[in-house]
């Protein structure tokens, strides 16, 4: 509806404000002005309020008002204002930098907070655990007790985190001890029958038949021999640097070794280091001499693979496996047991914590909010200053009364509506037509 | 089409362009610097720094704060930015930036090489490497003990191959403290000369403003040789040989930077270039202590800024990775005297805005 009258004049000298409920503009334009109170929680009152026709093309009337809050009743008010969303407060402290303002201390622990929040929000989503949201079940505890609350709770989860993550990590270690033991004794059976290492002809016959006498255990003579000739490096390695570390490999010792590798199909191996899931192969180096193994050494450990021991006779190698399988079937029962555990508890916390991270997000806006406040020490006051809806003035009454209330202060919060020359802000009222696109964009 | 042409340019290079003058509007002013000066603890500046660009990029760090993070944390933001420019980037600019890494390169071949010397663990010297420098057979060079070696083996497979092939063709002599200072400095010399023939070869405004900013580096690299090599056991033909053909300095400079047996001789051999006989000034009858180092650092942060002023070429990516990183070095300059309570000196940085 378009508007008429000199209403619609922007409203910097006029100032003009409703007392209470029962006052009647006395404007020139008489027309009702339909309320479209998306912002007032209560009913709209209806009182013959013959107010401005709202225009969509014209900002709403705005006043100055200044606030002289009691410092106790401070923090409820604020609270009671924010639900109501009618002031656009100014900051007054626009010369004091972030950490010099007053209420510093407590947005520092409200951040802190929200970065436990974080953390334990991290965690379950990586465990997948589902963040079934109880609402604020128990009270909302001050905000030091929740402080606490939840430094503890960081500390109990990073700890169970360590452990779980040190079980994990011996498990897969494990894990790879086995197929490199597996893979190992099978490529050692193969050397001894001397299947791919020469090429057949008599005067490498010779040469085979040493490496098997080399690499064979049956006689007990060549128990007491001295150990084999040839050193080997067992492992695990990320396949992704098989090519490279194979190239050199061949380079570093003048290709006076022998590699083999083998990818391990089974995909469900994680690597120990970085606790992620990776592609890897078993590897098997030999190579002769004490300076050689050295070098091979470093370069294993630069490629990021994991050594593993293997022993020489086959013997030894069924026995080793043995004893992994054991440990690895008790790793199991431990793992699961404290898996449960640590979702046990997790799942306790992760009912509030969507509640207090939206508690704890609102906290910090009202101290954000509080220091943009002048603090006026003689009076133990703080001054705000803000434009509001000159419509929304009574609702802003209200909720300053609600305030003192709650906060049990002697001294009642006075609202002063200031006459200024400055361009108020614009603000539109969003009707249910407008309310669709400015929800989207708001979103963005 | 690449930097030539200023109409063709943003076709391609347009997008990088933006986003690199988007970032250099968010480097620290005076006000910021003003601001952390005031700061009593690392937790306040922590609060200060998420006002401005860098965010919240300290807001999952637990709180007794350490310079050491932000160090780290800053440099991380810089890798990141730069390497979105790189996957943006089209297939000059690539190179170009590519360009940009080698010298990171270097110094963490250099790195690995002088800590395995002082038999340090190779995995505490891999997380001090440079994150833009770091390639795939980094840490096979721990197991190098000369620089044939390091060549066949590591050298041989990245970019550095060709500016190494010269020198390291020679010899199997083990590294020492003094051989490993050589290297780097020959590597870093091929590596100037070939960065500026590519720059040249790129032509207009790039060629202008990398010129420019090549040809300081080259002589402030050829004034610090020549002053750290001065009383030690680096011969002067030795020393000729780590000069670059480029820079102002060249040849005549460079000459006389040779024969230079003291500090003096130095000065009076740059006494002809005005800006370098400005700087030794500068440093000498500064108030503050100034070294000379710190009003090369200056001089090249104006060179930097210069950059700017250019459009449609290349050389205010080179720029703007330098200024971050000499802002970097001011943040940690700026922390680690609150954390050791030396405030004094806490305006020491170079501003850069």
């Amino acid at each position: 509806r378009e508007s008429s009258s000199s209403c619609a004049l922007p409203i910097i000298t006029r100032g003009v404000e409703l007392r209470g409920r029962k006052s009647a503009r006395s404007s020139a334009a008489a027309s009702n002005r339909e309320d479209h109170s998306f912002y007032l929680p209560s009913s709209a009152p209806t009182s013959a309020r013959k107010s401005v026709p709202m225009s969509q093309f014209r900002s709403e009337e705005m006043s100055l008002i200044q606030l002289f809050i009691q410092s106790d009743a401070a923090h409820d008010t604020l609270h009671e204002l924010g639900e109501i969303g009618a002031i656009q407060f100014k900051d007054l402290n626009a010369d004091k930098s972030a950490f010099q303002r007053i209420f510093v201390q407590d947005v520092r622990k409200c951040d802190d907070m929200l970065r436990i929040l974080r953390f334990v929000t991290d965690l379950a989503e990586k465990e997948k655990t589902p963040l079934v949201n109880r609402g604020s079940s128990a009270a909302i505890s001050t905000l030091d007790e929740l402080h606490e609350r939840l430094q503890e709770l960081e500390k109990e989860t990073k700890n169970l985190s360590q452990n779980y993550t040190q079980l994990v990590k011996n498990e897969a270690e494990l894990k790879e001890h086995k197929f490199v033991l597996r893979k190992g004794s099978e490529w050692f059976q193969q050397a001894s029958r001397g299947i791919s290492f020469t090429s057949p002809s008599d005067a490498d016959e010779a040469a085979r038949v040493e490496m098997r006498s080399l690499l064979d255990d049956s006689e007990a003579a060549l128990a007491q021999k001295a150990p084999s000739m040839l050193g080997h490096i067992a492992g695990c390695i990320p396949t992704a640097n098989m090519k490279d570390f194979g190239l050199t490999l061949f380079r570093a010792t003048r290709g006076n070794m022998l590699l083999r590798h083998e990818e391990i199909a089974d995909s469900a191996i994680m690597d120990p280091k970085s606790g992620e899931i990776v592609q890897k192969s078993v590897f098997i180096v030999f190579f002769s001499g004490e300076r050689s193994r050295s070098k091979v050494e470093k370069i294993a450990d630069s490629y990021g693979a994991t050594k593993y021991r293997l022993p020489d006779t086959t013997a030894q190698q069924e026995t080793m496996q043995r004893e992994i399988d054991e440990r690895l079937r008790d790793l199991k029962v431990v793992l699961g047991k404290s898996n449960d555990y640590r979702r046990g508890r997790l799942e306790q916390v992760l009912g509030n914590v969507e509640a207090w991270t939206e508690h704890v997000k609102r906290e910090k806006a009202v101290f954000h909010t509080l220091n943009m406040f002048n603090y006026d020490v003689t009076h133990k006051c703080l001054i705000a200053e803000g434009w509001c809806a000159t419509a929304a003035i009574n609702d802003v009454r209200e909720a300053l009364r609600r305030g003192s209330m709650k906060s049990g202060a002697t001294v009642q919060t006075v609202l002063n509506v200031v006459k200024s020359r400055e361009t108020p802000p614009t603000y539109f009222k969003s009707t249910k037509l407008t309310a669709g696109v400015q929800a989207i964009v708001d979103a963005y | 089409a690449g930097s030539r042409n200023m109409i063709t340019f943003n076709l391609d290079d347009g997008f990088a362009e933006a986003i690199v003058r988007g970032y250099k509007s968010g480097i620290l002013s005076q006000a910021d610097y003003s601001n952390l000066g005031q700061c009593d603890s690392l937790e306040d500046m922590r609060m200060h720094l998420a006002v401005t660009d860098y965010g919240n990029f300290l807001q999952n760090e637990p709180s007794p704060l350490q310079t050491l993070t932000i160090s780290e944390r800053c440099t991380e933001k810089l890798v990141e930015e730069f390497n979105y420019l790189r996957c943006n980037a089209s297939a000059e600019l690539a190179k170009f930036l590519d360009y940009i890494t080698y010298g990171y390169m270097i110094d963490n071949v250099i790195l690995l090489l002088t800590g395995t010397l002082h038999e340090r663990d190779t995995r505490e010297l891999l997380d001090k490497c440079h994150p833009l420098g770091k390639f795939q057979s980094l840490a096979t060079l721990a197991i190098t003990t000369n620089a044939k070696d390091a060549y066949r083996l590591v050298l041989v497979d990245t970019p550095l191959a060709a500016y190494a092939q010269q020198h390291f063709s020679g010899d199997g002599t083990d590294f020492t403290e003094l051989n490993i200072e050589i290297i780097r400095n020959t590597l870093y010399k091929a590596y100037l000369e070939d960065f500026y023939s590519y720059t040249q070869a790129l032509g207009g405004a790039t060629a202008e403003v990398m010129g420019e900013i090549l040809r300081f580096e080259a002589d402030r690299r050829a004034i610090n040789i020549t002053l750290n090599s001065l009383g030690t056991e680096l011969t002067k033909e030795g020393r000729a040989e780590l000069y670059c053909s480029l820079g102002d300095l060249y040849p005549e400079g460079i000459a006389r930077l040779e024969r230079s047996e003291n500090h003096d001789a130095v000065r009076a051999s740059v006494e002809p270039y005005t800006q370098y006989r400005q700087l030794f000034q500068d440093s000498s009858y500064s108030a503050e202590g100034k070294s000379l180092e710190d009003c090369f650092f200056e001089y090249e942060v104006k060179l930097n800024k210069l950059a700017f002023e250019q459009q449609f070429q290349y050389g205010v990516f080179f720029a703007y990775v330098k200024l971050k990183e000499q802002e970097v070095r001011n943040i940690v300059w700026i922390a680690e005297c609150i954390s050791q309570d030396q405030k004094a000196r806490i305006s020491q940085f170079i501003p850069i805005w």
